[in-house]
């Protein structure tokens, strides 16, 4: 148990320094550190694909999105501004403020889980999406359809009218 | 369980299908966008509406396809009539977090894509906003979603963690202090999906709301925030829409007093009366007409705006919650003078009047029903209060 909570303390650390940092390449670095300790924990506490799908979703796709942001927009010159105008410090307070006062969910008595006890992680995840919330499922497809041409359509497009 | 759902997945699959005929028929010279309209609309009357709301939402969303005049429009507006009728019937959270999901990014999806002329760059910083504090804000919702699952194991909606899910929710509604994104977009988005914004949102949320969501504290603080930020914010405000917003403000804080009193049956009549009075006021061009509609929504007899106000009032009264019966008041009396300003300003319609009335022309077999109900819908309102 010690392991587990060294490591998720390990990724609150993290996560402070995410937001912490004067340069955009180490903030993306920190994150990307978080990622793979976040998949770290889900390993260890038992979800092997959510953490497999969490270093492929996350690490694979996001993080390489940001640093080809990085990269394009030469960001590396630069520093965040909101280091140096105190944001990233009054956010280090939200944070010590959140462990002062508790302000987490509460770790009541545990309820009755509908699953299969003694199957894999990925087959209660497989009954889940695809036989008690398929429909939602499809709808969320489409929801997903929608966010992909949205931002087709939210960019501001140069040419005239439209 | 997936064959109690197989309805509601043969909704989605019917708008695959009119996705389908809409492309392939947009490549024929012979058919139009109004055939395409039509056969929208026709597919929303079809799917049998079971109770009250859902007719009441078919019905809306029929007559505001009627305003949208391209074709993905029109599809964005179906998939969200779909997450709102799931929305409607949900009892689960994950249901109504993507029901939530898909009508909130139709919604900002569509406050970009309508975007033309001179208006691109508000419409566009309109639609980044919108989706930019709505998808925090969902954020937010799911993580309280996960820690209700986590504490009690199931997804049904008990729980201490229900305040943090219900300010998500007040969010999406309008209600200050969490108002600030539905001022700015009043005023940026073009009128038709103005039209939509104001009036589908809030009846699929109030509906979730009555139905399935049980939480045990009062949204008072909501209601006084809501009620006075409504009737003193419209004060400053230069352009008319902005002035409508805060005055949406006001009518939300007001349906939210209905809900903590539990008077359900007026919320709804409140609420059908208010979409009927923004569906006039958007549509007109007549500027006497206007200055009636807003008689209407000042509460001020004999239209029908006083009689929904005067139910949710009434009911306060019988439940006995007379400190917020008396803010409520209070707050009315206090929105009546912009609103007399509005009437004063377009009755008279003195010739340098800002406000610009560019509606559509096919708006008036719409503009004249909406007039006649709230004219005369006070004949069948008026029975309780004369007996």
């Amino acid at each position: 148990m010690f392991f587990e909570n060294s490591a998720i303390l390990l990724c609150a650390l993290l996560g402070i320094a995410v937001g912490y940092t004067k340069s955009p390449f180490m903030s993306l670095m920190y994150s990307v550190m978080l990622f793979i300790n976040s998949s770290f924990v889900l390993m260890m506490l038992g979800f092997e694909f959510l953490a497999l799908v969490n270093l492929l979703v996350y690490v694979g796709a996001l993080a390489v999105l940001f640093l080809f942001v990085i990269m394009l927009l030469e960001i590396p010159a630069t520093e965040l501004r909101a280091y140096s105008r105190g944001w990233s410090t009054l956010g280090v307070f939200v944070f010590i403020i959140n462990g002062v006062f508790q302000i987490t969910p509460s770790m009541g008595p545990r309820g009755i889980i509908n699953g299969l006890p003694g199957a894999e992680s990925i087959t209660n995840l497989g009954h889940a999406l695809y036989l008690y919330f398929a429909d939602l499922l499809i709808l969320n497809s489409l929801v997903l359809t929608v966010a992909l041409f949205g931002a087709f359509a939210i960019a501001p497009v140069r040419t005239t009218g439209r | 369980m997936f064959w109690n759902s197989i309805v509601e997945l043969d909704l989605c699959i019917g708008l695959l299908l009119l996705i389908l005929y809409g492309l392939l028929s947009l490549r024929n010279g012979h058919v139009s966008l109004g055939h395409i309209r039509f056969v929208c609309q026709a597919w929303l009357v079809l799917i049998t509406p079971l109770e009250v709301q859902d007719i009441a939402l078919c019905v809306l969303t029929v007559v505001l396809l009627q305003s949208f005049h391209s074709f993905e429009a029109l599809l964005f507006l179906l998939l969200a009539y779909i997450g709102q009728l799931y929305m409607m019937h949900s009892c689960n959270l994950v249901s109504f977090y993507v029901c939530l999901e898909a009508q909130t990014l139709c919604v900002v999806v569509l406050c970009g894509l309508l975007a033309r002329g001179a208006s691109t760059s508000f419409s566009v910083e309109a639609a980044l906003k919108f989706l930019l504090l709505s998808a925090m804000v969902s954020g937010m919702a799911l993580f309280w979603f996960s820690a209700m699952y986590q504490r009690t194991g199931s997804l049904d909606m008990v729980g201490q963690e229900t305040f943090w899910i219900l300010l998500v929710m007040l969010f999406k509604l309008g209600v200050a202090p969490m108002h600030m994104w539905s001022v700015d977009l009043y005023g940026s988005v073009p009128k038709s999906l103005l039209l939509y914004l104001s009036t589908a949102p809030k009846l699929s949320l109030f509906t979730f709301w009555a139905a399935s969501w049980h939480h045990d504290f009062s949204v008072g603080v909501f209601i006084l925030f809501s009620m006075l930020i409504g009737s003193i914010g419209a004060y400053g405000q230069p352009a008319l829409r902005s002035l409508f917003a805060y005055s949406t403000i006001n009518e939300i804080g007001l349906m939210l007093l209905a809900v903590e009193t539990a008077g359900f049956h007026t919320l709804y009549q409140h609420l059908g009366i208010y979409i009927i009075t923004q569906l006039l006021l958007w549509n007109l061009t007549d500027k006497r007409l206007f200055a009636l509609c807003a008689v209407s929504l000042a509460g001020l007899p004999p239209f029908a705006g006083f009689f929904g106000k005067a139910w949710i009032f009434w009911h306060a009264m019988s439940v006995q919650a007379f400190s917020l019966l008396l803010a409520a008041l209070f707050c009315t009396l206090l929105s009546l003078v912009y609103y007399l300003r509005v009437i004063r300003l377009f009755w008279t319609a003195p010739v340098h009047t800002a406000a610009s009335f560019a509606g559509a022309p096919n708006q008036t077999t719409l503009t004249s029903a909406c007039a006649v109900a709230l004219a005369f819908a006070p004949v069948m309102l008026v029975k309780p209060f004369i007996i």
